[in-house]
């Protein structure tokens, strides 16, 4: 045998190896599940089967019974907690569940089944709901037994999409009494809605849930309910008119909204809030971070202790001594209004102890040309200092410079910064 | 693809053949790694090599002109395995991705897989390696002699007493990996004038205080006999029996976040601090001796050679491990007494500073077992003179088996030989678990923490033996669970082997049957029905075929084909759906189908040796039980998986290429990919009897996932010297293509959920992670003298010279999953890392 055959031989076999080896096998994917039934009750039907308003009071679900409806709540920004609410076209209901991250199973507009055998239906202050029927009393299906009762059934669809769902549409709100029951627990959405606190209020205060009213173009009301755990309480409730969408509910006889997050709520003037845009959070490496310094005699220095972090000079004799900020972003900051902390220990005034802005800083402070901003309230004690900037100040290339010109006393600054109000 | 996978794979199984080879010599390769006897098997393949092949074929025109070709001999000559076995030992690589259930382990040609775990135990000889040296190895699906093999080849031990020469062998070596010290002492007579030849041999295996792995343990005592006499040429009876007892304090897996915080991949969660020493809370004991009686018979004129052998092995396999009621958990790593699971519950502060501190600065009063607090919780229950909340308990497995095999070995004609055999065995294993220590504690009772409440109208739900009830119970007494195996198994098998001028053949068949069944010794409250008694009995024909064909193109070039389909009994260990407890057997209970063919050419110059060989192998309907807590249904669940089905391809390639007569090159790997080929099915029930109504039954979408437990990638590259009875070997290993191994429910459409293929959450619930690829260097040197009548050998080796400690050596997924937050990182993957340099000094005196 020839060593070309042999070469071919064995080149055969590598390449046998190499051509199995070698494909590349894309790995399985699960099927998302699908519920193995069909629903024999609707929701609807379900809700007439309890008087609401009983107190403690729950009705049995007969056997067998079915329902399916698709996912309007989620818990993924803290708003709506242990439950899911769900609606399928007749009405809504809400089923308690005792797990705080239900978003990862079900997901807004996704369908479920729901086996309602050994679940009871009653109601919160009048609110509709569905829980496991334990001890005696109606309780929030446990996290793990969750997947004994509700079934997911295929992908979830889009809410917002027109074709596959419609939300009920109210441009008038009327009394919880007169609003159809069968309107409870499900999305609905108001239309040229207005937020009575509209840009002096946020959406809900630090530590306790909170209601703020929406008023529609006819004067009635809606009052949307916030809890504190939803990750948006900060946000300031725009100005103007608007559309909000939400899950009605109900506490005995007040109507009330609840959003999902900050994506229901739309059309509105964008809402403003104040924002730093620039501190100094590291006093210690603030050479090293863009701070400069000129000095003729005295020296700028930074102090850190535990009662005091940032800028000091003590000028014994004859000082020329500047401190120039890095370059700051100020384009688009409207209102932006510098502010510090400072002291003079043996007293100040604006022609020793002066503070500069420029968008145009030459590398020399002699050269550059500088705007000056009086600071007036000298003290042997820490006063705020707070100073609005022109608006020709809003430049990418801004900076702040203090410069001591005398001798025979100190001046202390800290907290150093700039905020602005910033349109969403 | 898919077609020519499907060509391939057709024309492979249906031409599918072995390949022929002299069985019977005595082989220098050995499965298990032991660094000693690797270097005896260089020592000896250094003397033995490029001497016994081909003589006289060197003129390749010769050969093609209808001579009689010499067939390839045994696979002590395979240039792949002898120069991979121990390299690729660190990495834990196994040979074409093969579970080692596949590789048939005799004695005297007396099968010792246990029928249960359908693996050979290597403890049970352990260290006794002066006489378990020299198997006899069939590689894959070569042609045996001595049974009929399985597609991970077969190995015998020939433990004939006149099989070991007139010999005082005396060893000592010193390591730091899994033991210390090790001394060996044989003696043998060889066969005697009166016909009679006696072997016996000792060890001892001891000490572990230099280790990568704190709080371990080792300590063995091992013994040999045999006895051979031989009442004239054609009957001789060999008594041999064996024992090795070992004890040995555990090491246990963690997750990386451990790992990470102490900045030790070996740190151990199975000891802590009591009575100033390191008590280790799972220590495995083994002790199963083996007795073989042996008759040989050898007509005059040696056409026809007859083997039979009568052998027992019994005794107990057990391991202490922590339990406890109603108390937290004891083990330190366990996944609450992380920093992690503060920062998952949004605590970064109080706790979470705490728990990060004792981790890194390694309080091993938190960071290990705090024994004393396990006392002390026991002892104040006792004193209001309540059952004891902590404990050691002891699994204990106990087994008993007796069978007999017979072999014969027949030469028809100058091309033909015939091999042929009985193999029938019998086993009962009893599986039970006992209080080993109370810790302090007054008295245990036997209830099921995972049932208590869970059925609160059925009071008789939490006790594990209804026969029992409210027992209080003490150190020495059986809980928890009671259940007897029994099986039974019958094989007979043919195999011929033709061999002519250019072609050699072989082909074989072997039937058999497995029955088995489960005897509970508890009545169990959750199935009080099912669990006490005997269960039904199952029953599966067996079945397998071999064939081989071997072009002999002339003495130095070979084509090789080989083939071998089988069907096996399932497992008995997967056959119930919770064997501790219930007698109910698993559905779909079938036989698992292998089907098997490798292409090889081979070259035999003195001055280069190569094989390359392209395999394929086909596993269908294998089974699987496994156990975890489901956390969607909080109840300890049996996930009981059958349909699996694995897809192992690949090629081998082995070169050794000779540089003058000092030096060889080295050039081996294994290119691999195996996988999942198909969806898996299972069947999933509550120990706590929870009705899992419509979900019992789940699809495992695990298709082209790979299958775990081996690199699928390892190469070596080495050097040779070898001059004046001095061996050098200088190895540059790389591994890659090592995958973690899959936690199945993570697979099912229950676990995706609605998840988005494209979401990252998708992803950290369903890829498979897989591990960086790692390199490791290893030097061995030995050297012998011959001082007047005795060898003096000693040798050194050093392995993983650049103390690489990132080579994971088995990763798997934890089967628990967050259901909750779908945060993967919450039950974390589990690492063993291959350790650092480990050492092994040896030196052997032999006298003749």
């Amino acid at each position: 045998m020839k060593i070309t055959n042999k070469i071919r031989l064995f080149i055969c076999i590598l390449g046998l190896g190499a051509l199995v080896t070698s494909c590349n096998w894309e790995p399985d994917v699960a099927p998302i599940p699908t519920f193995d039934g069909t629903a024999n009750t609707t929701i609807a039907e379900l809700i007439a089967m309890h008087e609401l308003g009983s107190v403690d009071s729950y009705d049995s679900i007969p056997a067998g019974t079915i329902i399916t409806g698709i996912v309007t709540t989620s818990d993924e920004h803290g708003n709506c907690y242990k439950y899911i609410n769900i609606e399928d076209g007749t009405a809504g209901i809400q089923i308690k569940i005792n797990n705080s991250a239900l978003f990862n199973r079900y997901k807004v507009g996704q369908r479920v089944f729901v086996k309602c055998d050994g679940l009871v239906i009653g109601d919160y202050r009048k609110l509709p709901q569905i829980g496991l029927w334990e001890n005696d009393a109606m309780q929030a299906i446990p996290s793990n037994k969750a997947s004994n009762y509700i079934f997911c059934d295929g992908a979830p669809v889009d809410l917002s999409n027109p074709e596959v769902f419609t939300p009920i549409v109210l441009t008038s709100i009327p009394n919880a009494d007169n609003m159809p029951v069968t309107y409870y627990n499900r999305l609905v959405r108001l239309d040229n809605a207005t937020f009575v606190e509209g840009g002096t209020a946020t959406y809900c205060a630090p530590n306790a849930a909170t209601s703020h009213d929406i008023k529609m173009a006819d004067g009635s009301t809606i009052t949307m309910r916030t809890s504190n755990y939803a990750d948006f309480i900060n946000e300031v409730l725009p100005e103007g008119t608007g559309t909000i969408y939400g899950i009605m509910t109900r506490y005995n006889n007040y109507v009330q909204l609840v959003i999902r997050d900050l994506n229901d709520v739309q059309g509105f003037s964008a809402p403003t809030h104040l924002e730093t845009i620039f501190s100094v959070s590291d006093y210690t490496n603030a050479f090293n971070n863009g701070w400069l310094k000129v000095t003729n005699g005295a020296e700028w220095s930074v102090l850190s202790n535990s009662s005091f972090s940032g800028f000091g000079i003590n000028a014994g004799s004859s000082t020329n001594s500047w401190l120039v900020s890095p370059e700051i972003n100020l384009l688009g900051a409207s209102n932006a209004t510098l502010s510090f902390k400072h002291r003079t220990p043996a007293g100040g005034n604006n022609n020793v102890m002066k503070c500069y802005y420029t968008t145009n800083f030459t590398g020399d402070v002699n050269t550059t040309t500088w705007t000056a901003i009086p600071v007036t309230n000298f003290n042997t004690n820490f006063v705020n200092f707070d100073y609005v900037l022109p608006e020709n100040a809003q430049s990418n290339k801004f900076r702040i410079a203090f410069q001591y010109e005398g001798s025979g006393s100190s001046w202390y600054i800290g907290n150093i910064a700039i905020s602005a109000t910033v349109t969403q | 693809m898919k077609k020519t996978l499907l060509w391939i794979s057709i024309v492979l199984i249906s031409y599918g053949t072995a390949f022929s080879q002299n069985t019977g010599k005595k082989n220098g390769k050995e499965k298990k790694h032991d660094v000693a006897d690797t270097l005896q098997r260089q020592n000896t393949a250094g003397t033995a090599d490029y001497t016994d092949v081909s003589e006289g074929q060197d003129d390749e025109s010769d050969a093609g002109s209808g001579n009689y070709v010499p067939s390839l001999l045994h696979s002590s000559q395979d240039v792949f395995t002898n120069n991979t076995s121990y390299t690729f030992s660190i990495a834990y690589f196994r040979t074409r991705g093969y579970d080692n259930r596949f590789q048939d382990v005799c004695m005297n040609g007396f099968a010792m897989n246990s029928l249960v775990t359908e693996r050979a135990s290597y403890s049970q000889w352990g260290g006794l390696n002066h006489i378990f040296r020299y198997p006899e190895n069939i590689s894959n699906m070569g042609p045996v002699a001595f049974t009929f093999g399985d597609i991970g080849g077969a190995t015998n031990y020939n433990l004939r007493a006149s099989n070991f020469r007139k010999q005082v062998r005396a060893t000592y070596s010193l390591n730091n990996r899994t033991y210390n010290n090790r001394f060996m002492l044989t003696g043998s007579t060889g066969v005697m004038p009166n016909g009679w030849a006696v072997a016996g041999s000792l060890s001892a295996r001891f000490g572990n205080n230099i280790s990568y792995v704190e709080g371990t343990s080792y300590n063995s005592f091992g013994g040999f006999i045999a006895a051979e006499k031989k009442f004239n040429d054609e009957h001789a009876l060999n008594l041999a029996a064996f024992a090795s007892h070992t004890a040995r304090g555990m090491q246990s897996n963690s997750v990386q976040e451990v790992y990470d915080l102490l900045g030790d991949h070996y740190y151990n969660a199975n000891w802590g601090w009591y009575n100033g020493e390191k008590r280790n809370a799972r220590i495995r004991t083994v002790c199963e001796p083996v007795i073989l009686l042996t008759h040989t018979y050898t007509p005059k004129g040696n056409k026809i050679s007859v083997n039979t052998t009568i052998g027992s092995t019994f005794g107990r396999n057990n391991t202490t491990s922590l339990n406890w009621y109603d108390t937290p958990d004891p083990r330190p790593d366990y996944y609450r007494y992380l920093p992690s699971y503060q920062i998952d519950n949004g605590d970064t502060s109080g706790f979470y500073q705490d728990i990060l501190n004792y981790w890194q600065t390694n309080d091993e009063s938190y960071t290990q077992i705090n024994w004393d607090k396990l006392y002390e919780v026991n002892q104040l229950a006792a004193l209001q003179g309540k059952r004891a909340q902590y404990m050691v308990e002891n699994r204990i497995y106990d087994h008993f088996q007796l069978g007999g095999s017979s072999n014969f070995n027949a030469t028809l004609t100058e091309h033909i030989k015939l091999f042929g055999g009985i193999d029938v065995r019998g086993m009962k294993q009893k599986n039970y678990k006992t209080i080993n220590d109370l810790l302090g504690g007054r008295y245990w009772l036997d209830v099921d923490k995972f049932s208590e409440g869970d059925f609160p109208e059925d009071l008789n739900v939490q006790y594990n033996d209804l026969l029992h009830v409210n027992d209080t119970l003490y150190e020495g007494d059986v809980f928890g669970y009671s259940y007897d195996y029994h099986i039974y198994t019958q094989k007979a098998w043919a195999l011929a082997q033709f061999s002519y001028n250019h072609l050699d053949i072989h082909f074989g068949g072997e039937i058999g049957g497995t029955e088995f069944w489960r005897v509970g010794n508890m009545q169990n409250g959750r199935f009080p029905e099912e669990s006490y008694g005997k269960s039904e009995t199952r029953e599966f024909l067996e079945g397998a075929g071999k064939v081989g064909i071997t072009y002999k193109i002339n003495g130095r070039n070979y084509l090789r084909l080989n083939g071998m389909a089988e069907a096996k009994a399932p497992n008995i260990l997967n056959a119930f759906v919770a064997p501790r407890i219930r007698n109910q057997y698993a559905e779909h209970l079938q036989d698992e189908k292998i089907y098997s063919a490798d292409f090889s050419y081979i070259l035999t110059y003195p001055s280069i040796k190569l094989r390359a060989t392209a395999y394929f192998t086909q596993i269908m309907d294998a089974t699987k039980l496994i156990s975890f807590y489901h956390d969607d249904y909080a109840s300890m669940v049996n996930y009981s998986i059958s349909g699996i089905d694995q897809r192992h391809l690949g090629i081998e390639l082995g070169a050794e290429i000779k540089l003058g007569t000092m030096f060889s090159i080295i050039l081996a790997g294994n290119y691999g990919d195996y996988r999942y080929s198909d969806r898996a099915q299972v069947t999933m029930n509550a120990e706590n009897g929870t009705d899992f109504e419509g979900q019992k039954e789940r699809t495992v979408y695990w298709k082209n996932y790979h299958v775990s437990g081996t690199p699928q990638l390892a190469t070596t590259a080495g050097l040779k010297f070898n001059h004046k009875y001095w061996w050098v070997n200088i190895n540059a290993n790389y591994f890659d293509k090592i995958y973690c191994d899959l936690n199945p429910e993570r697979r099912t459409s229950t676990a995706r959920g609605s998840l988005d293929v494209n979401s990252e959450l998708y992803h950290q619930v369903a890829d498979q992670e897989k591990l960086k690829g790692q390199f490791t260097l290893d030097l061995s040197v030995s050297k012998s003298w011959k001082v007047t009548d005795y060898l003096i050998g000693f040798n050194l080796s050093i392995t993983n010279l650049l103390n690489n400690k990132n080579l994971v050596t088995t990763a798997w997924e934890q089967y628990r999953f967050d259901y909750t937050d779908y945060n993967v990182g919450k039950f974390g993957n589990k690492y063993y890392y291959a350790f650092g340099t480990t050492f092994y000094l040896g030196i052997n005196f032999t006298f003749n």
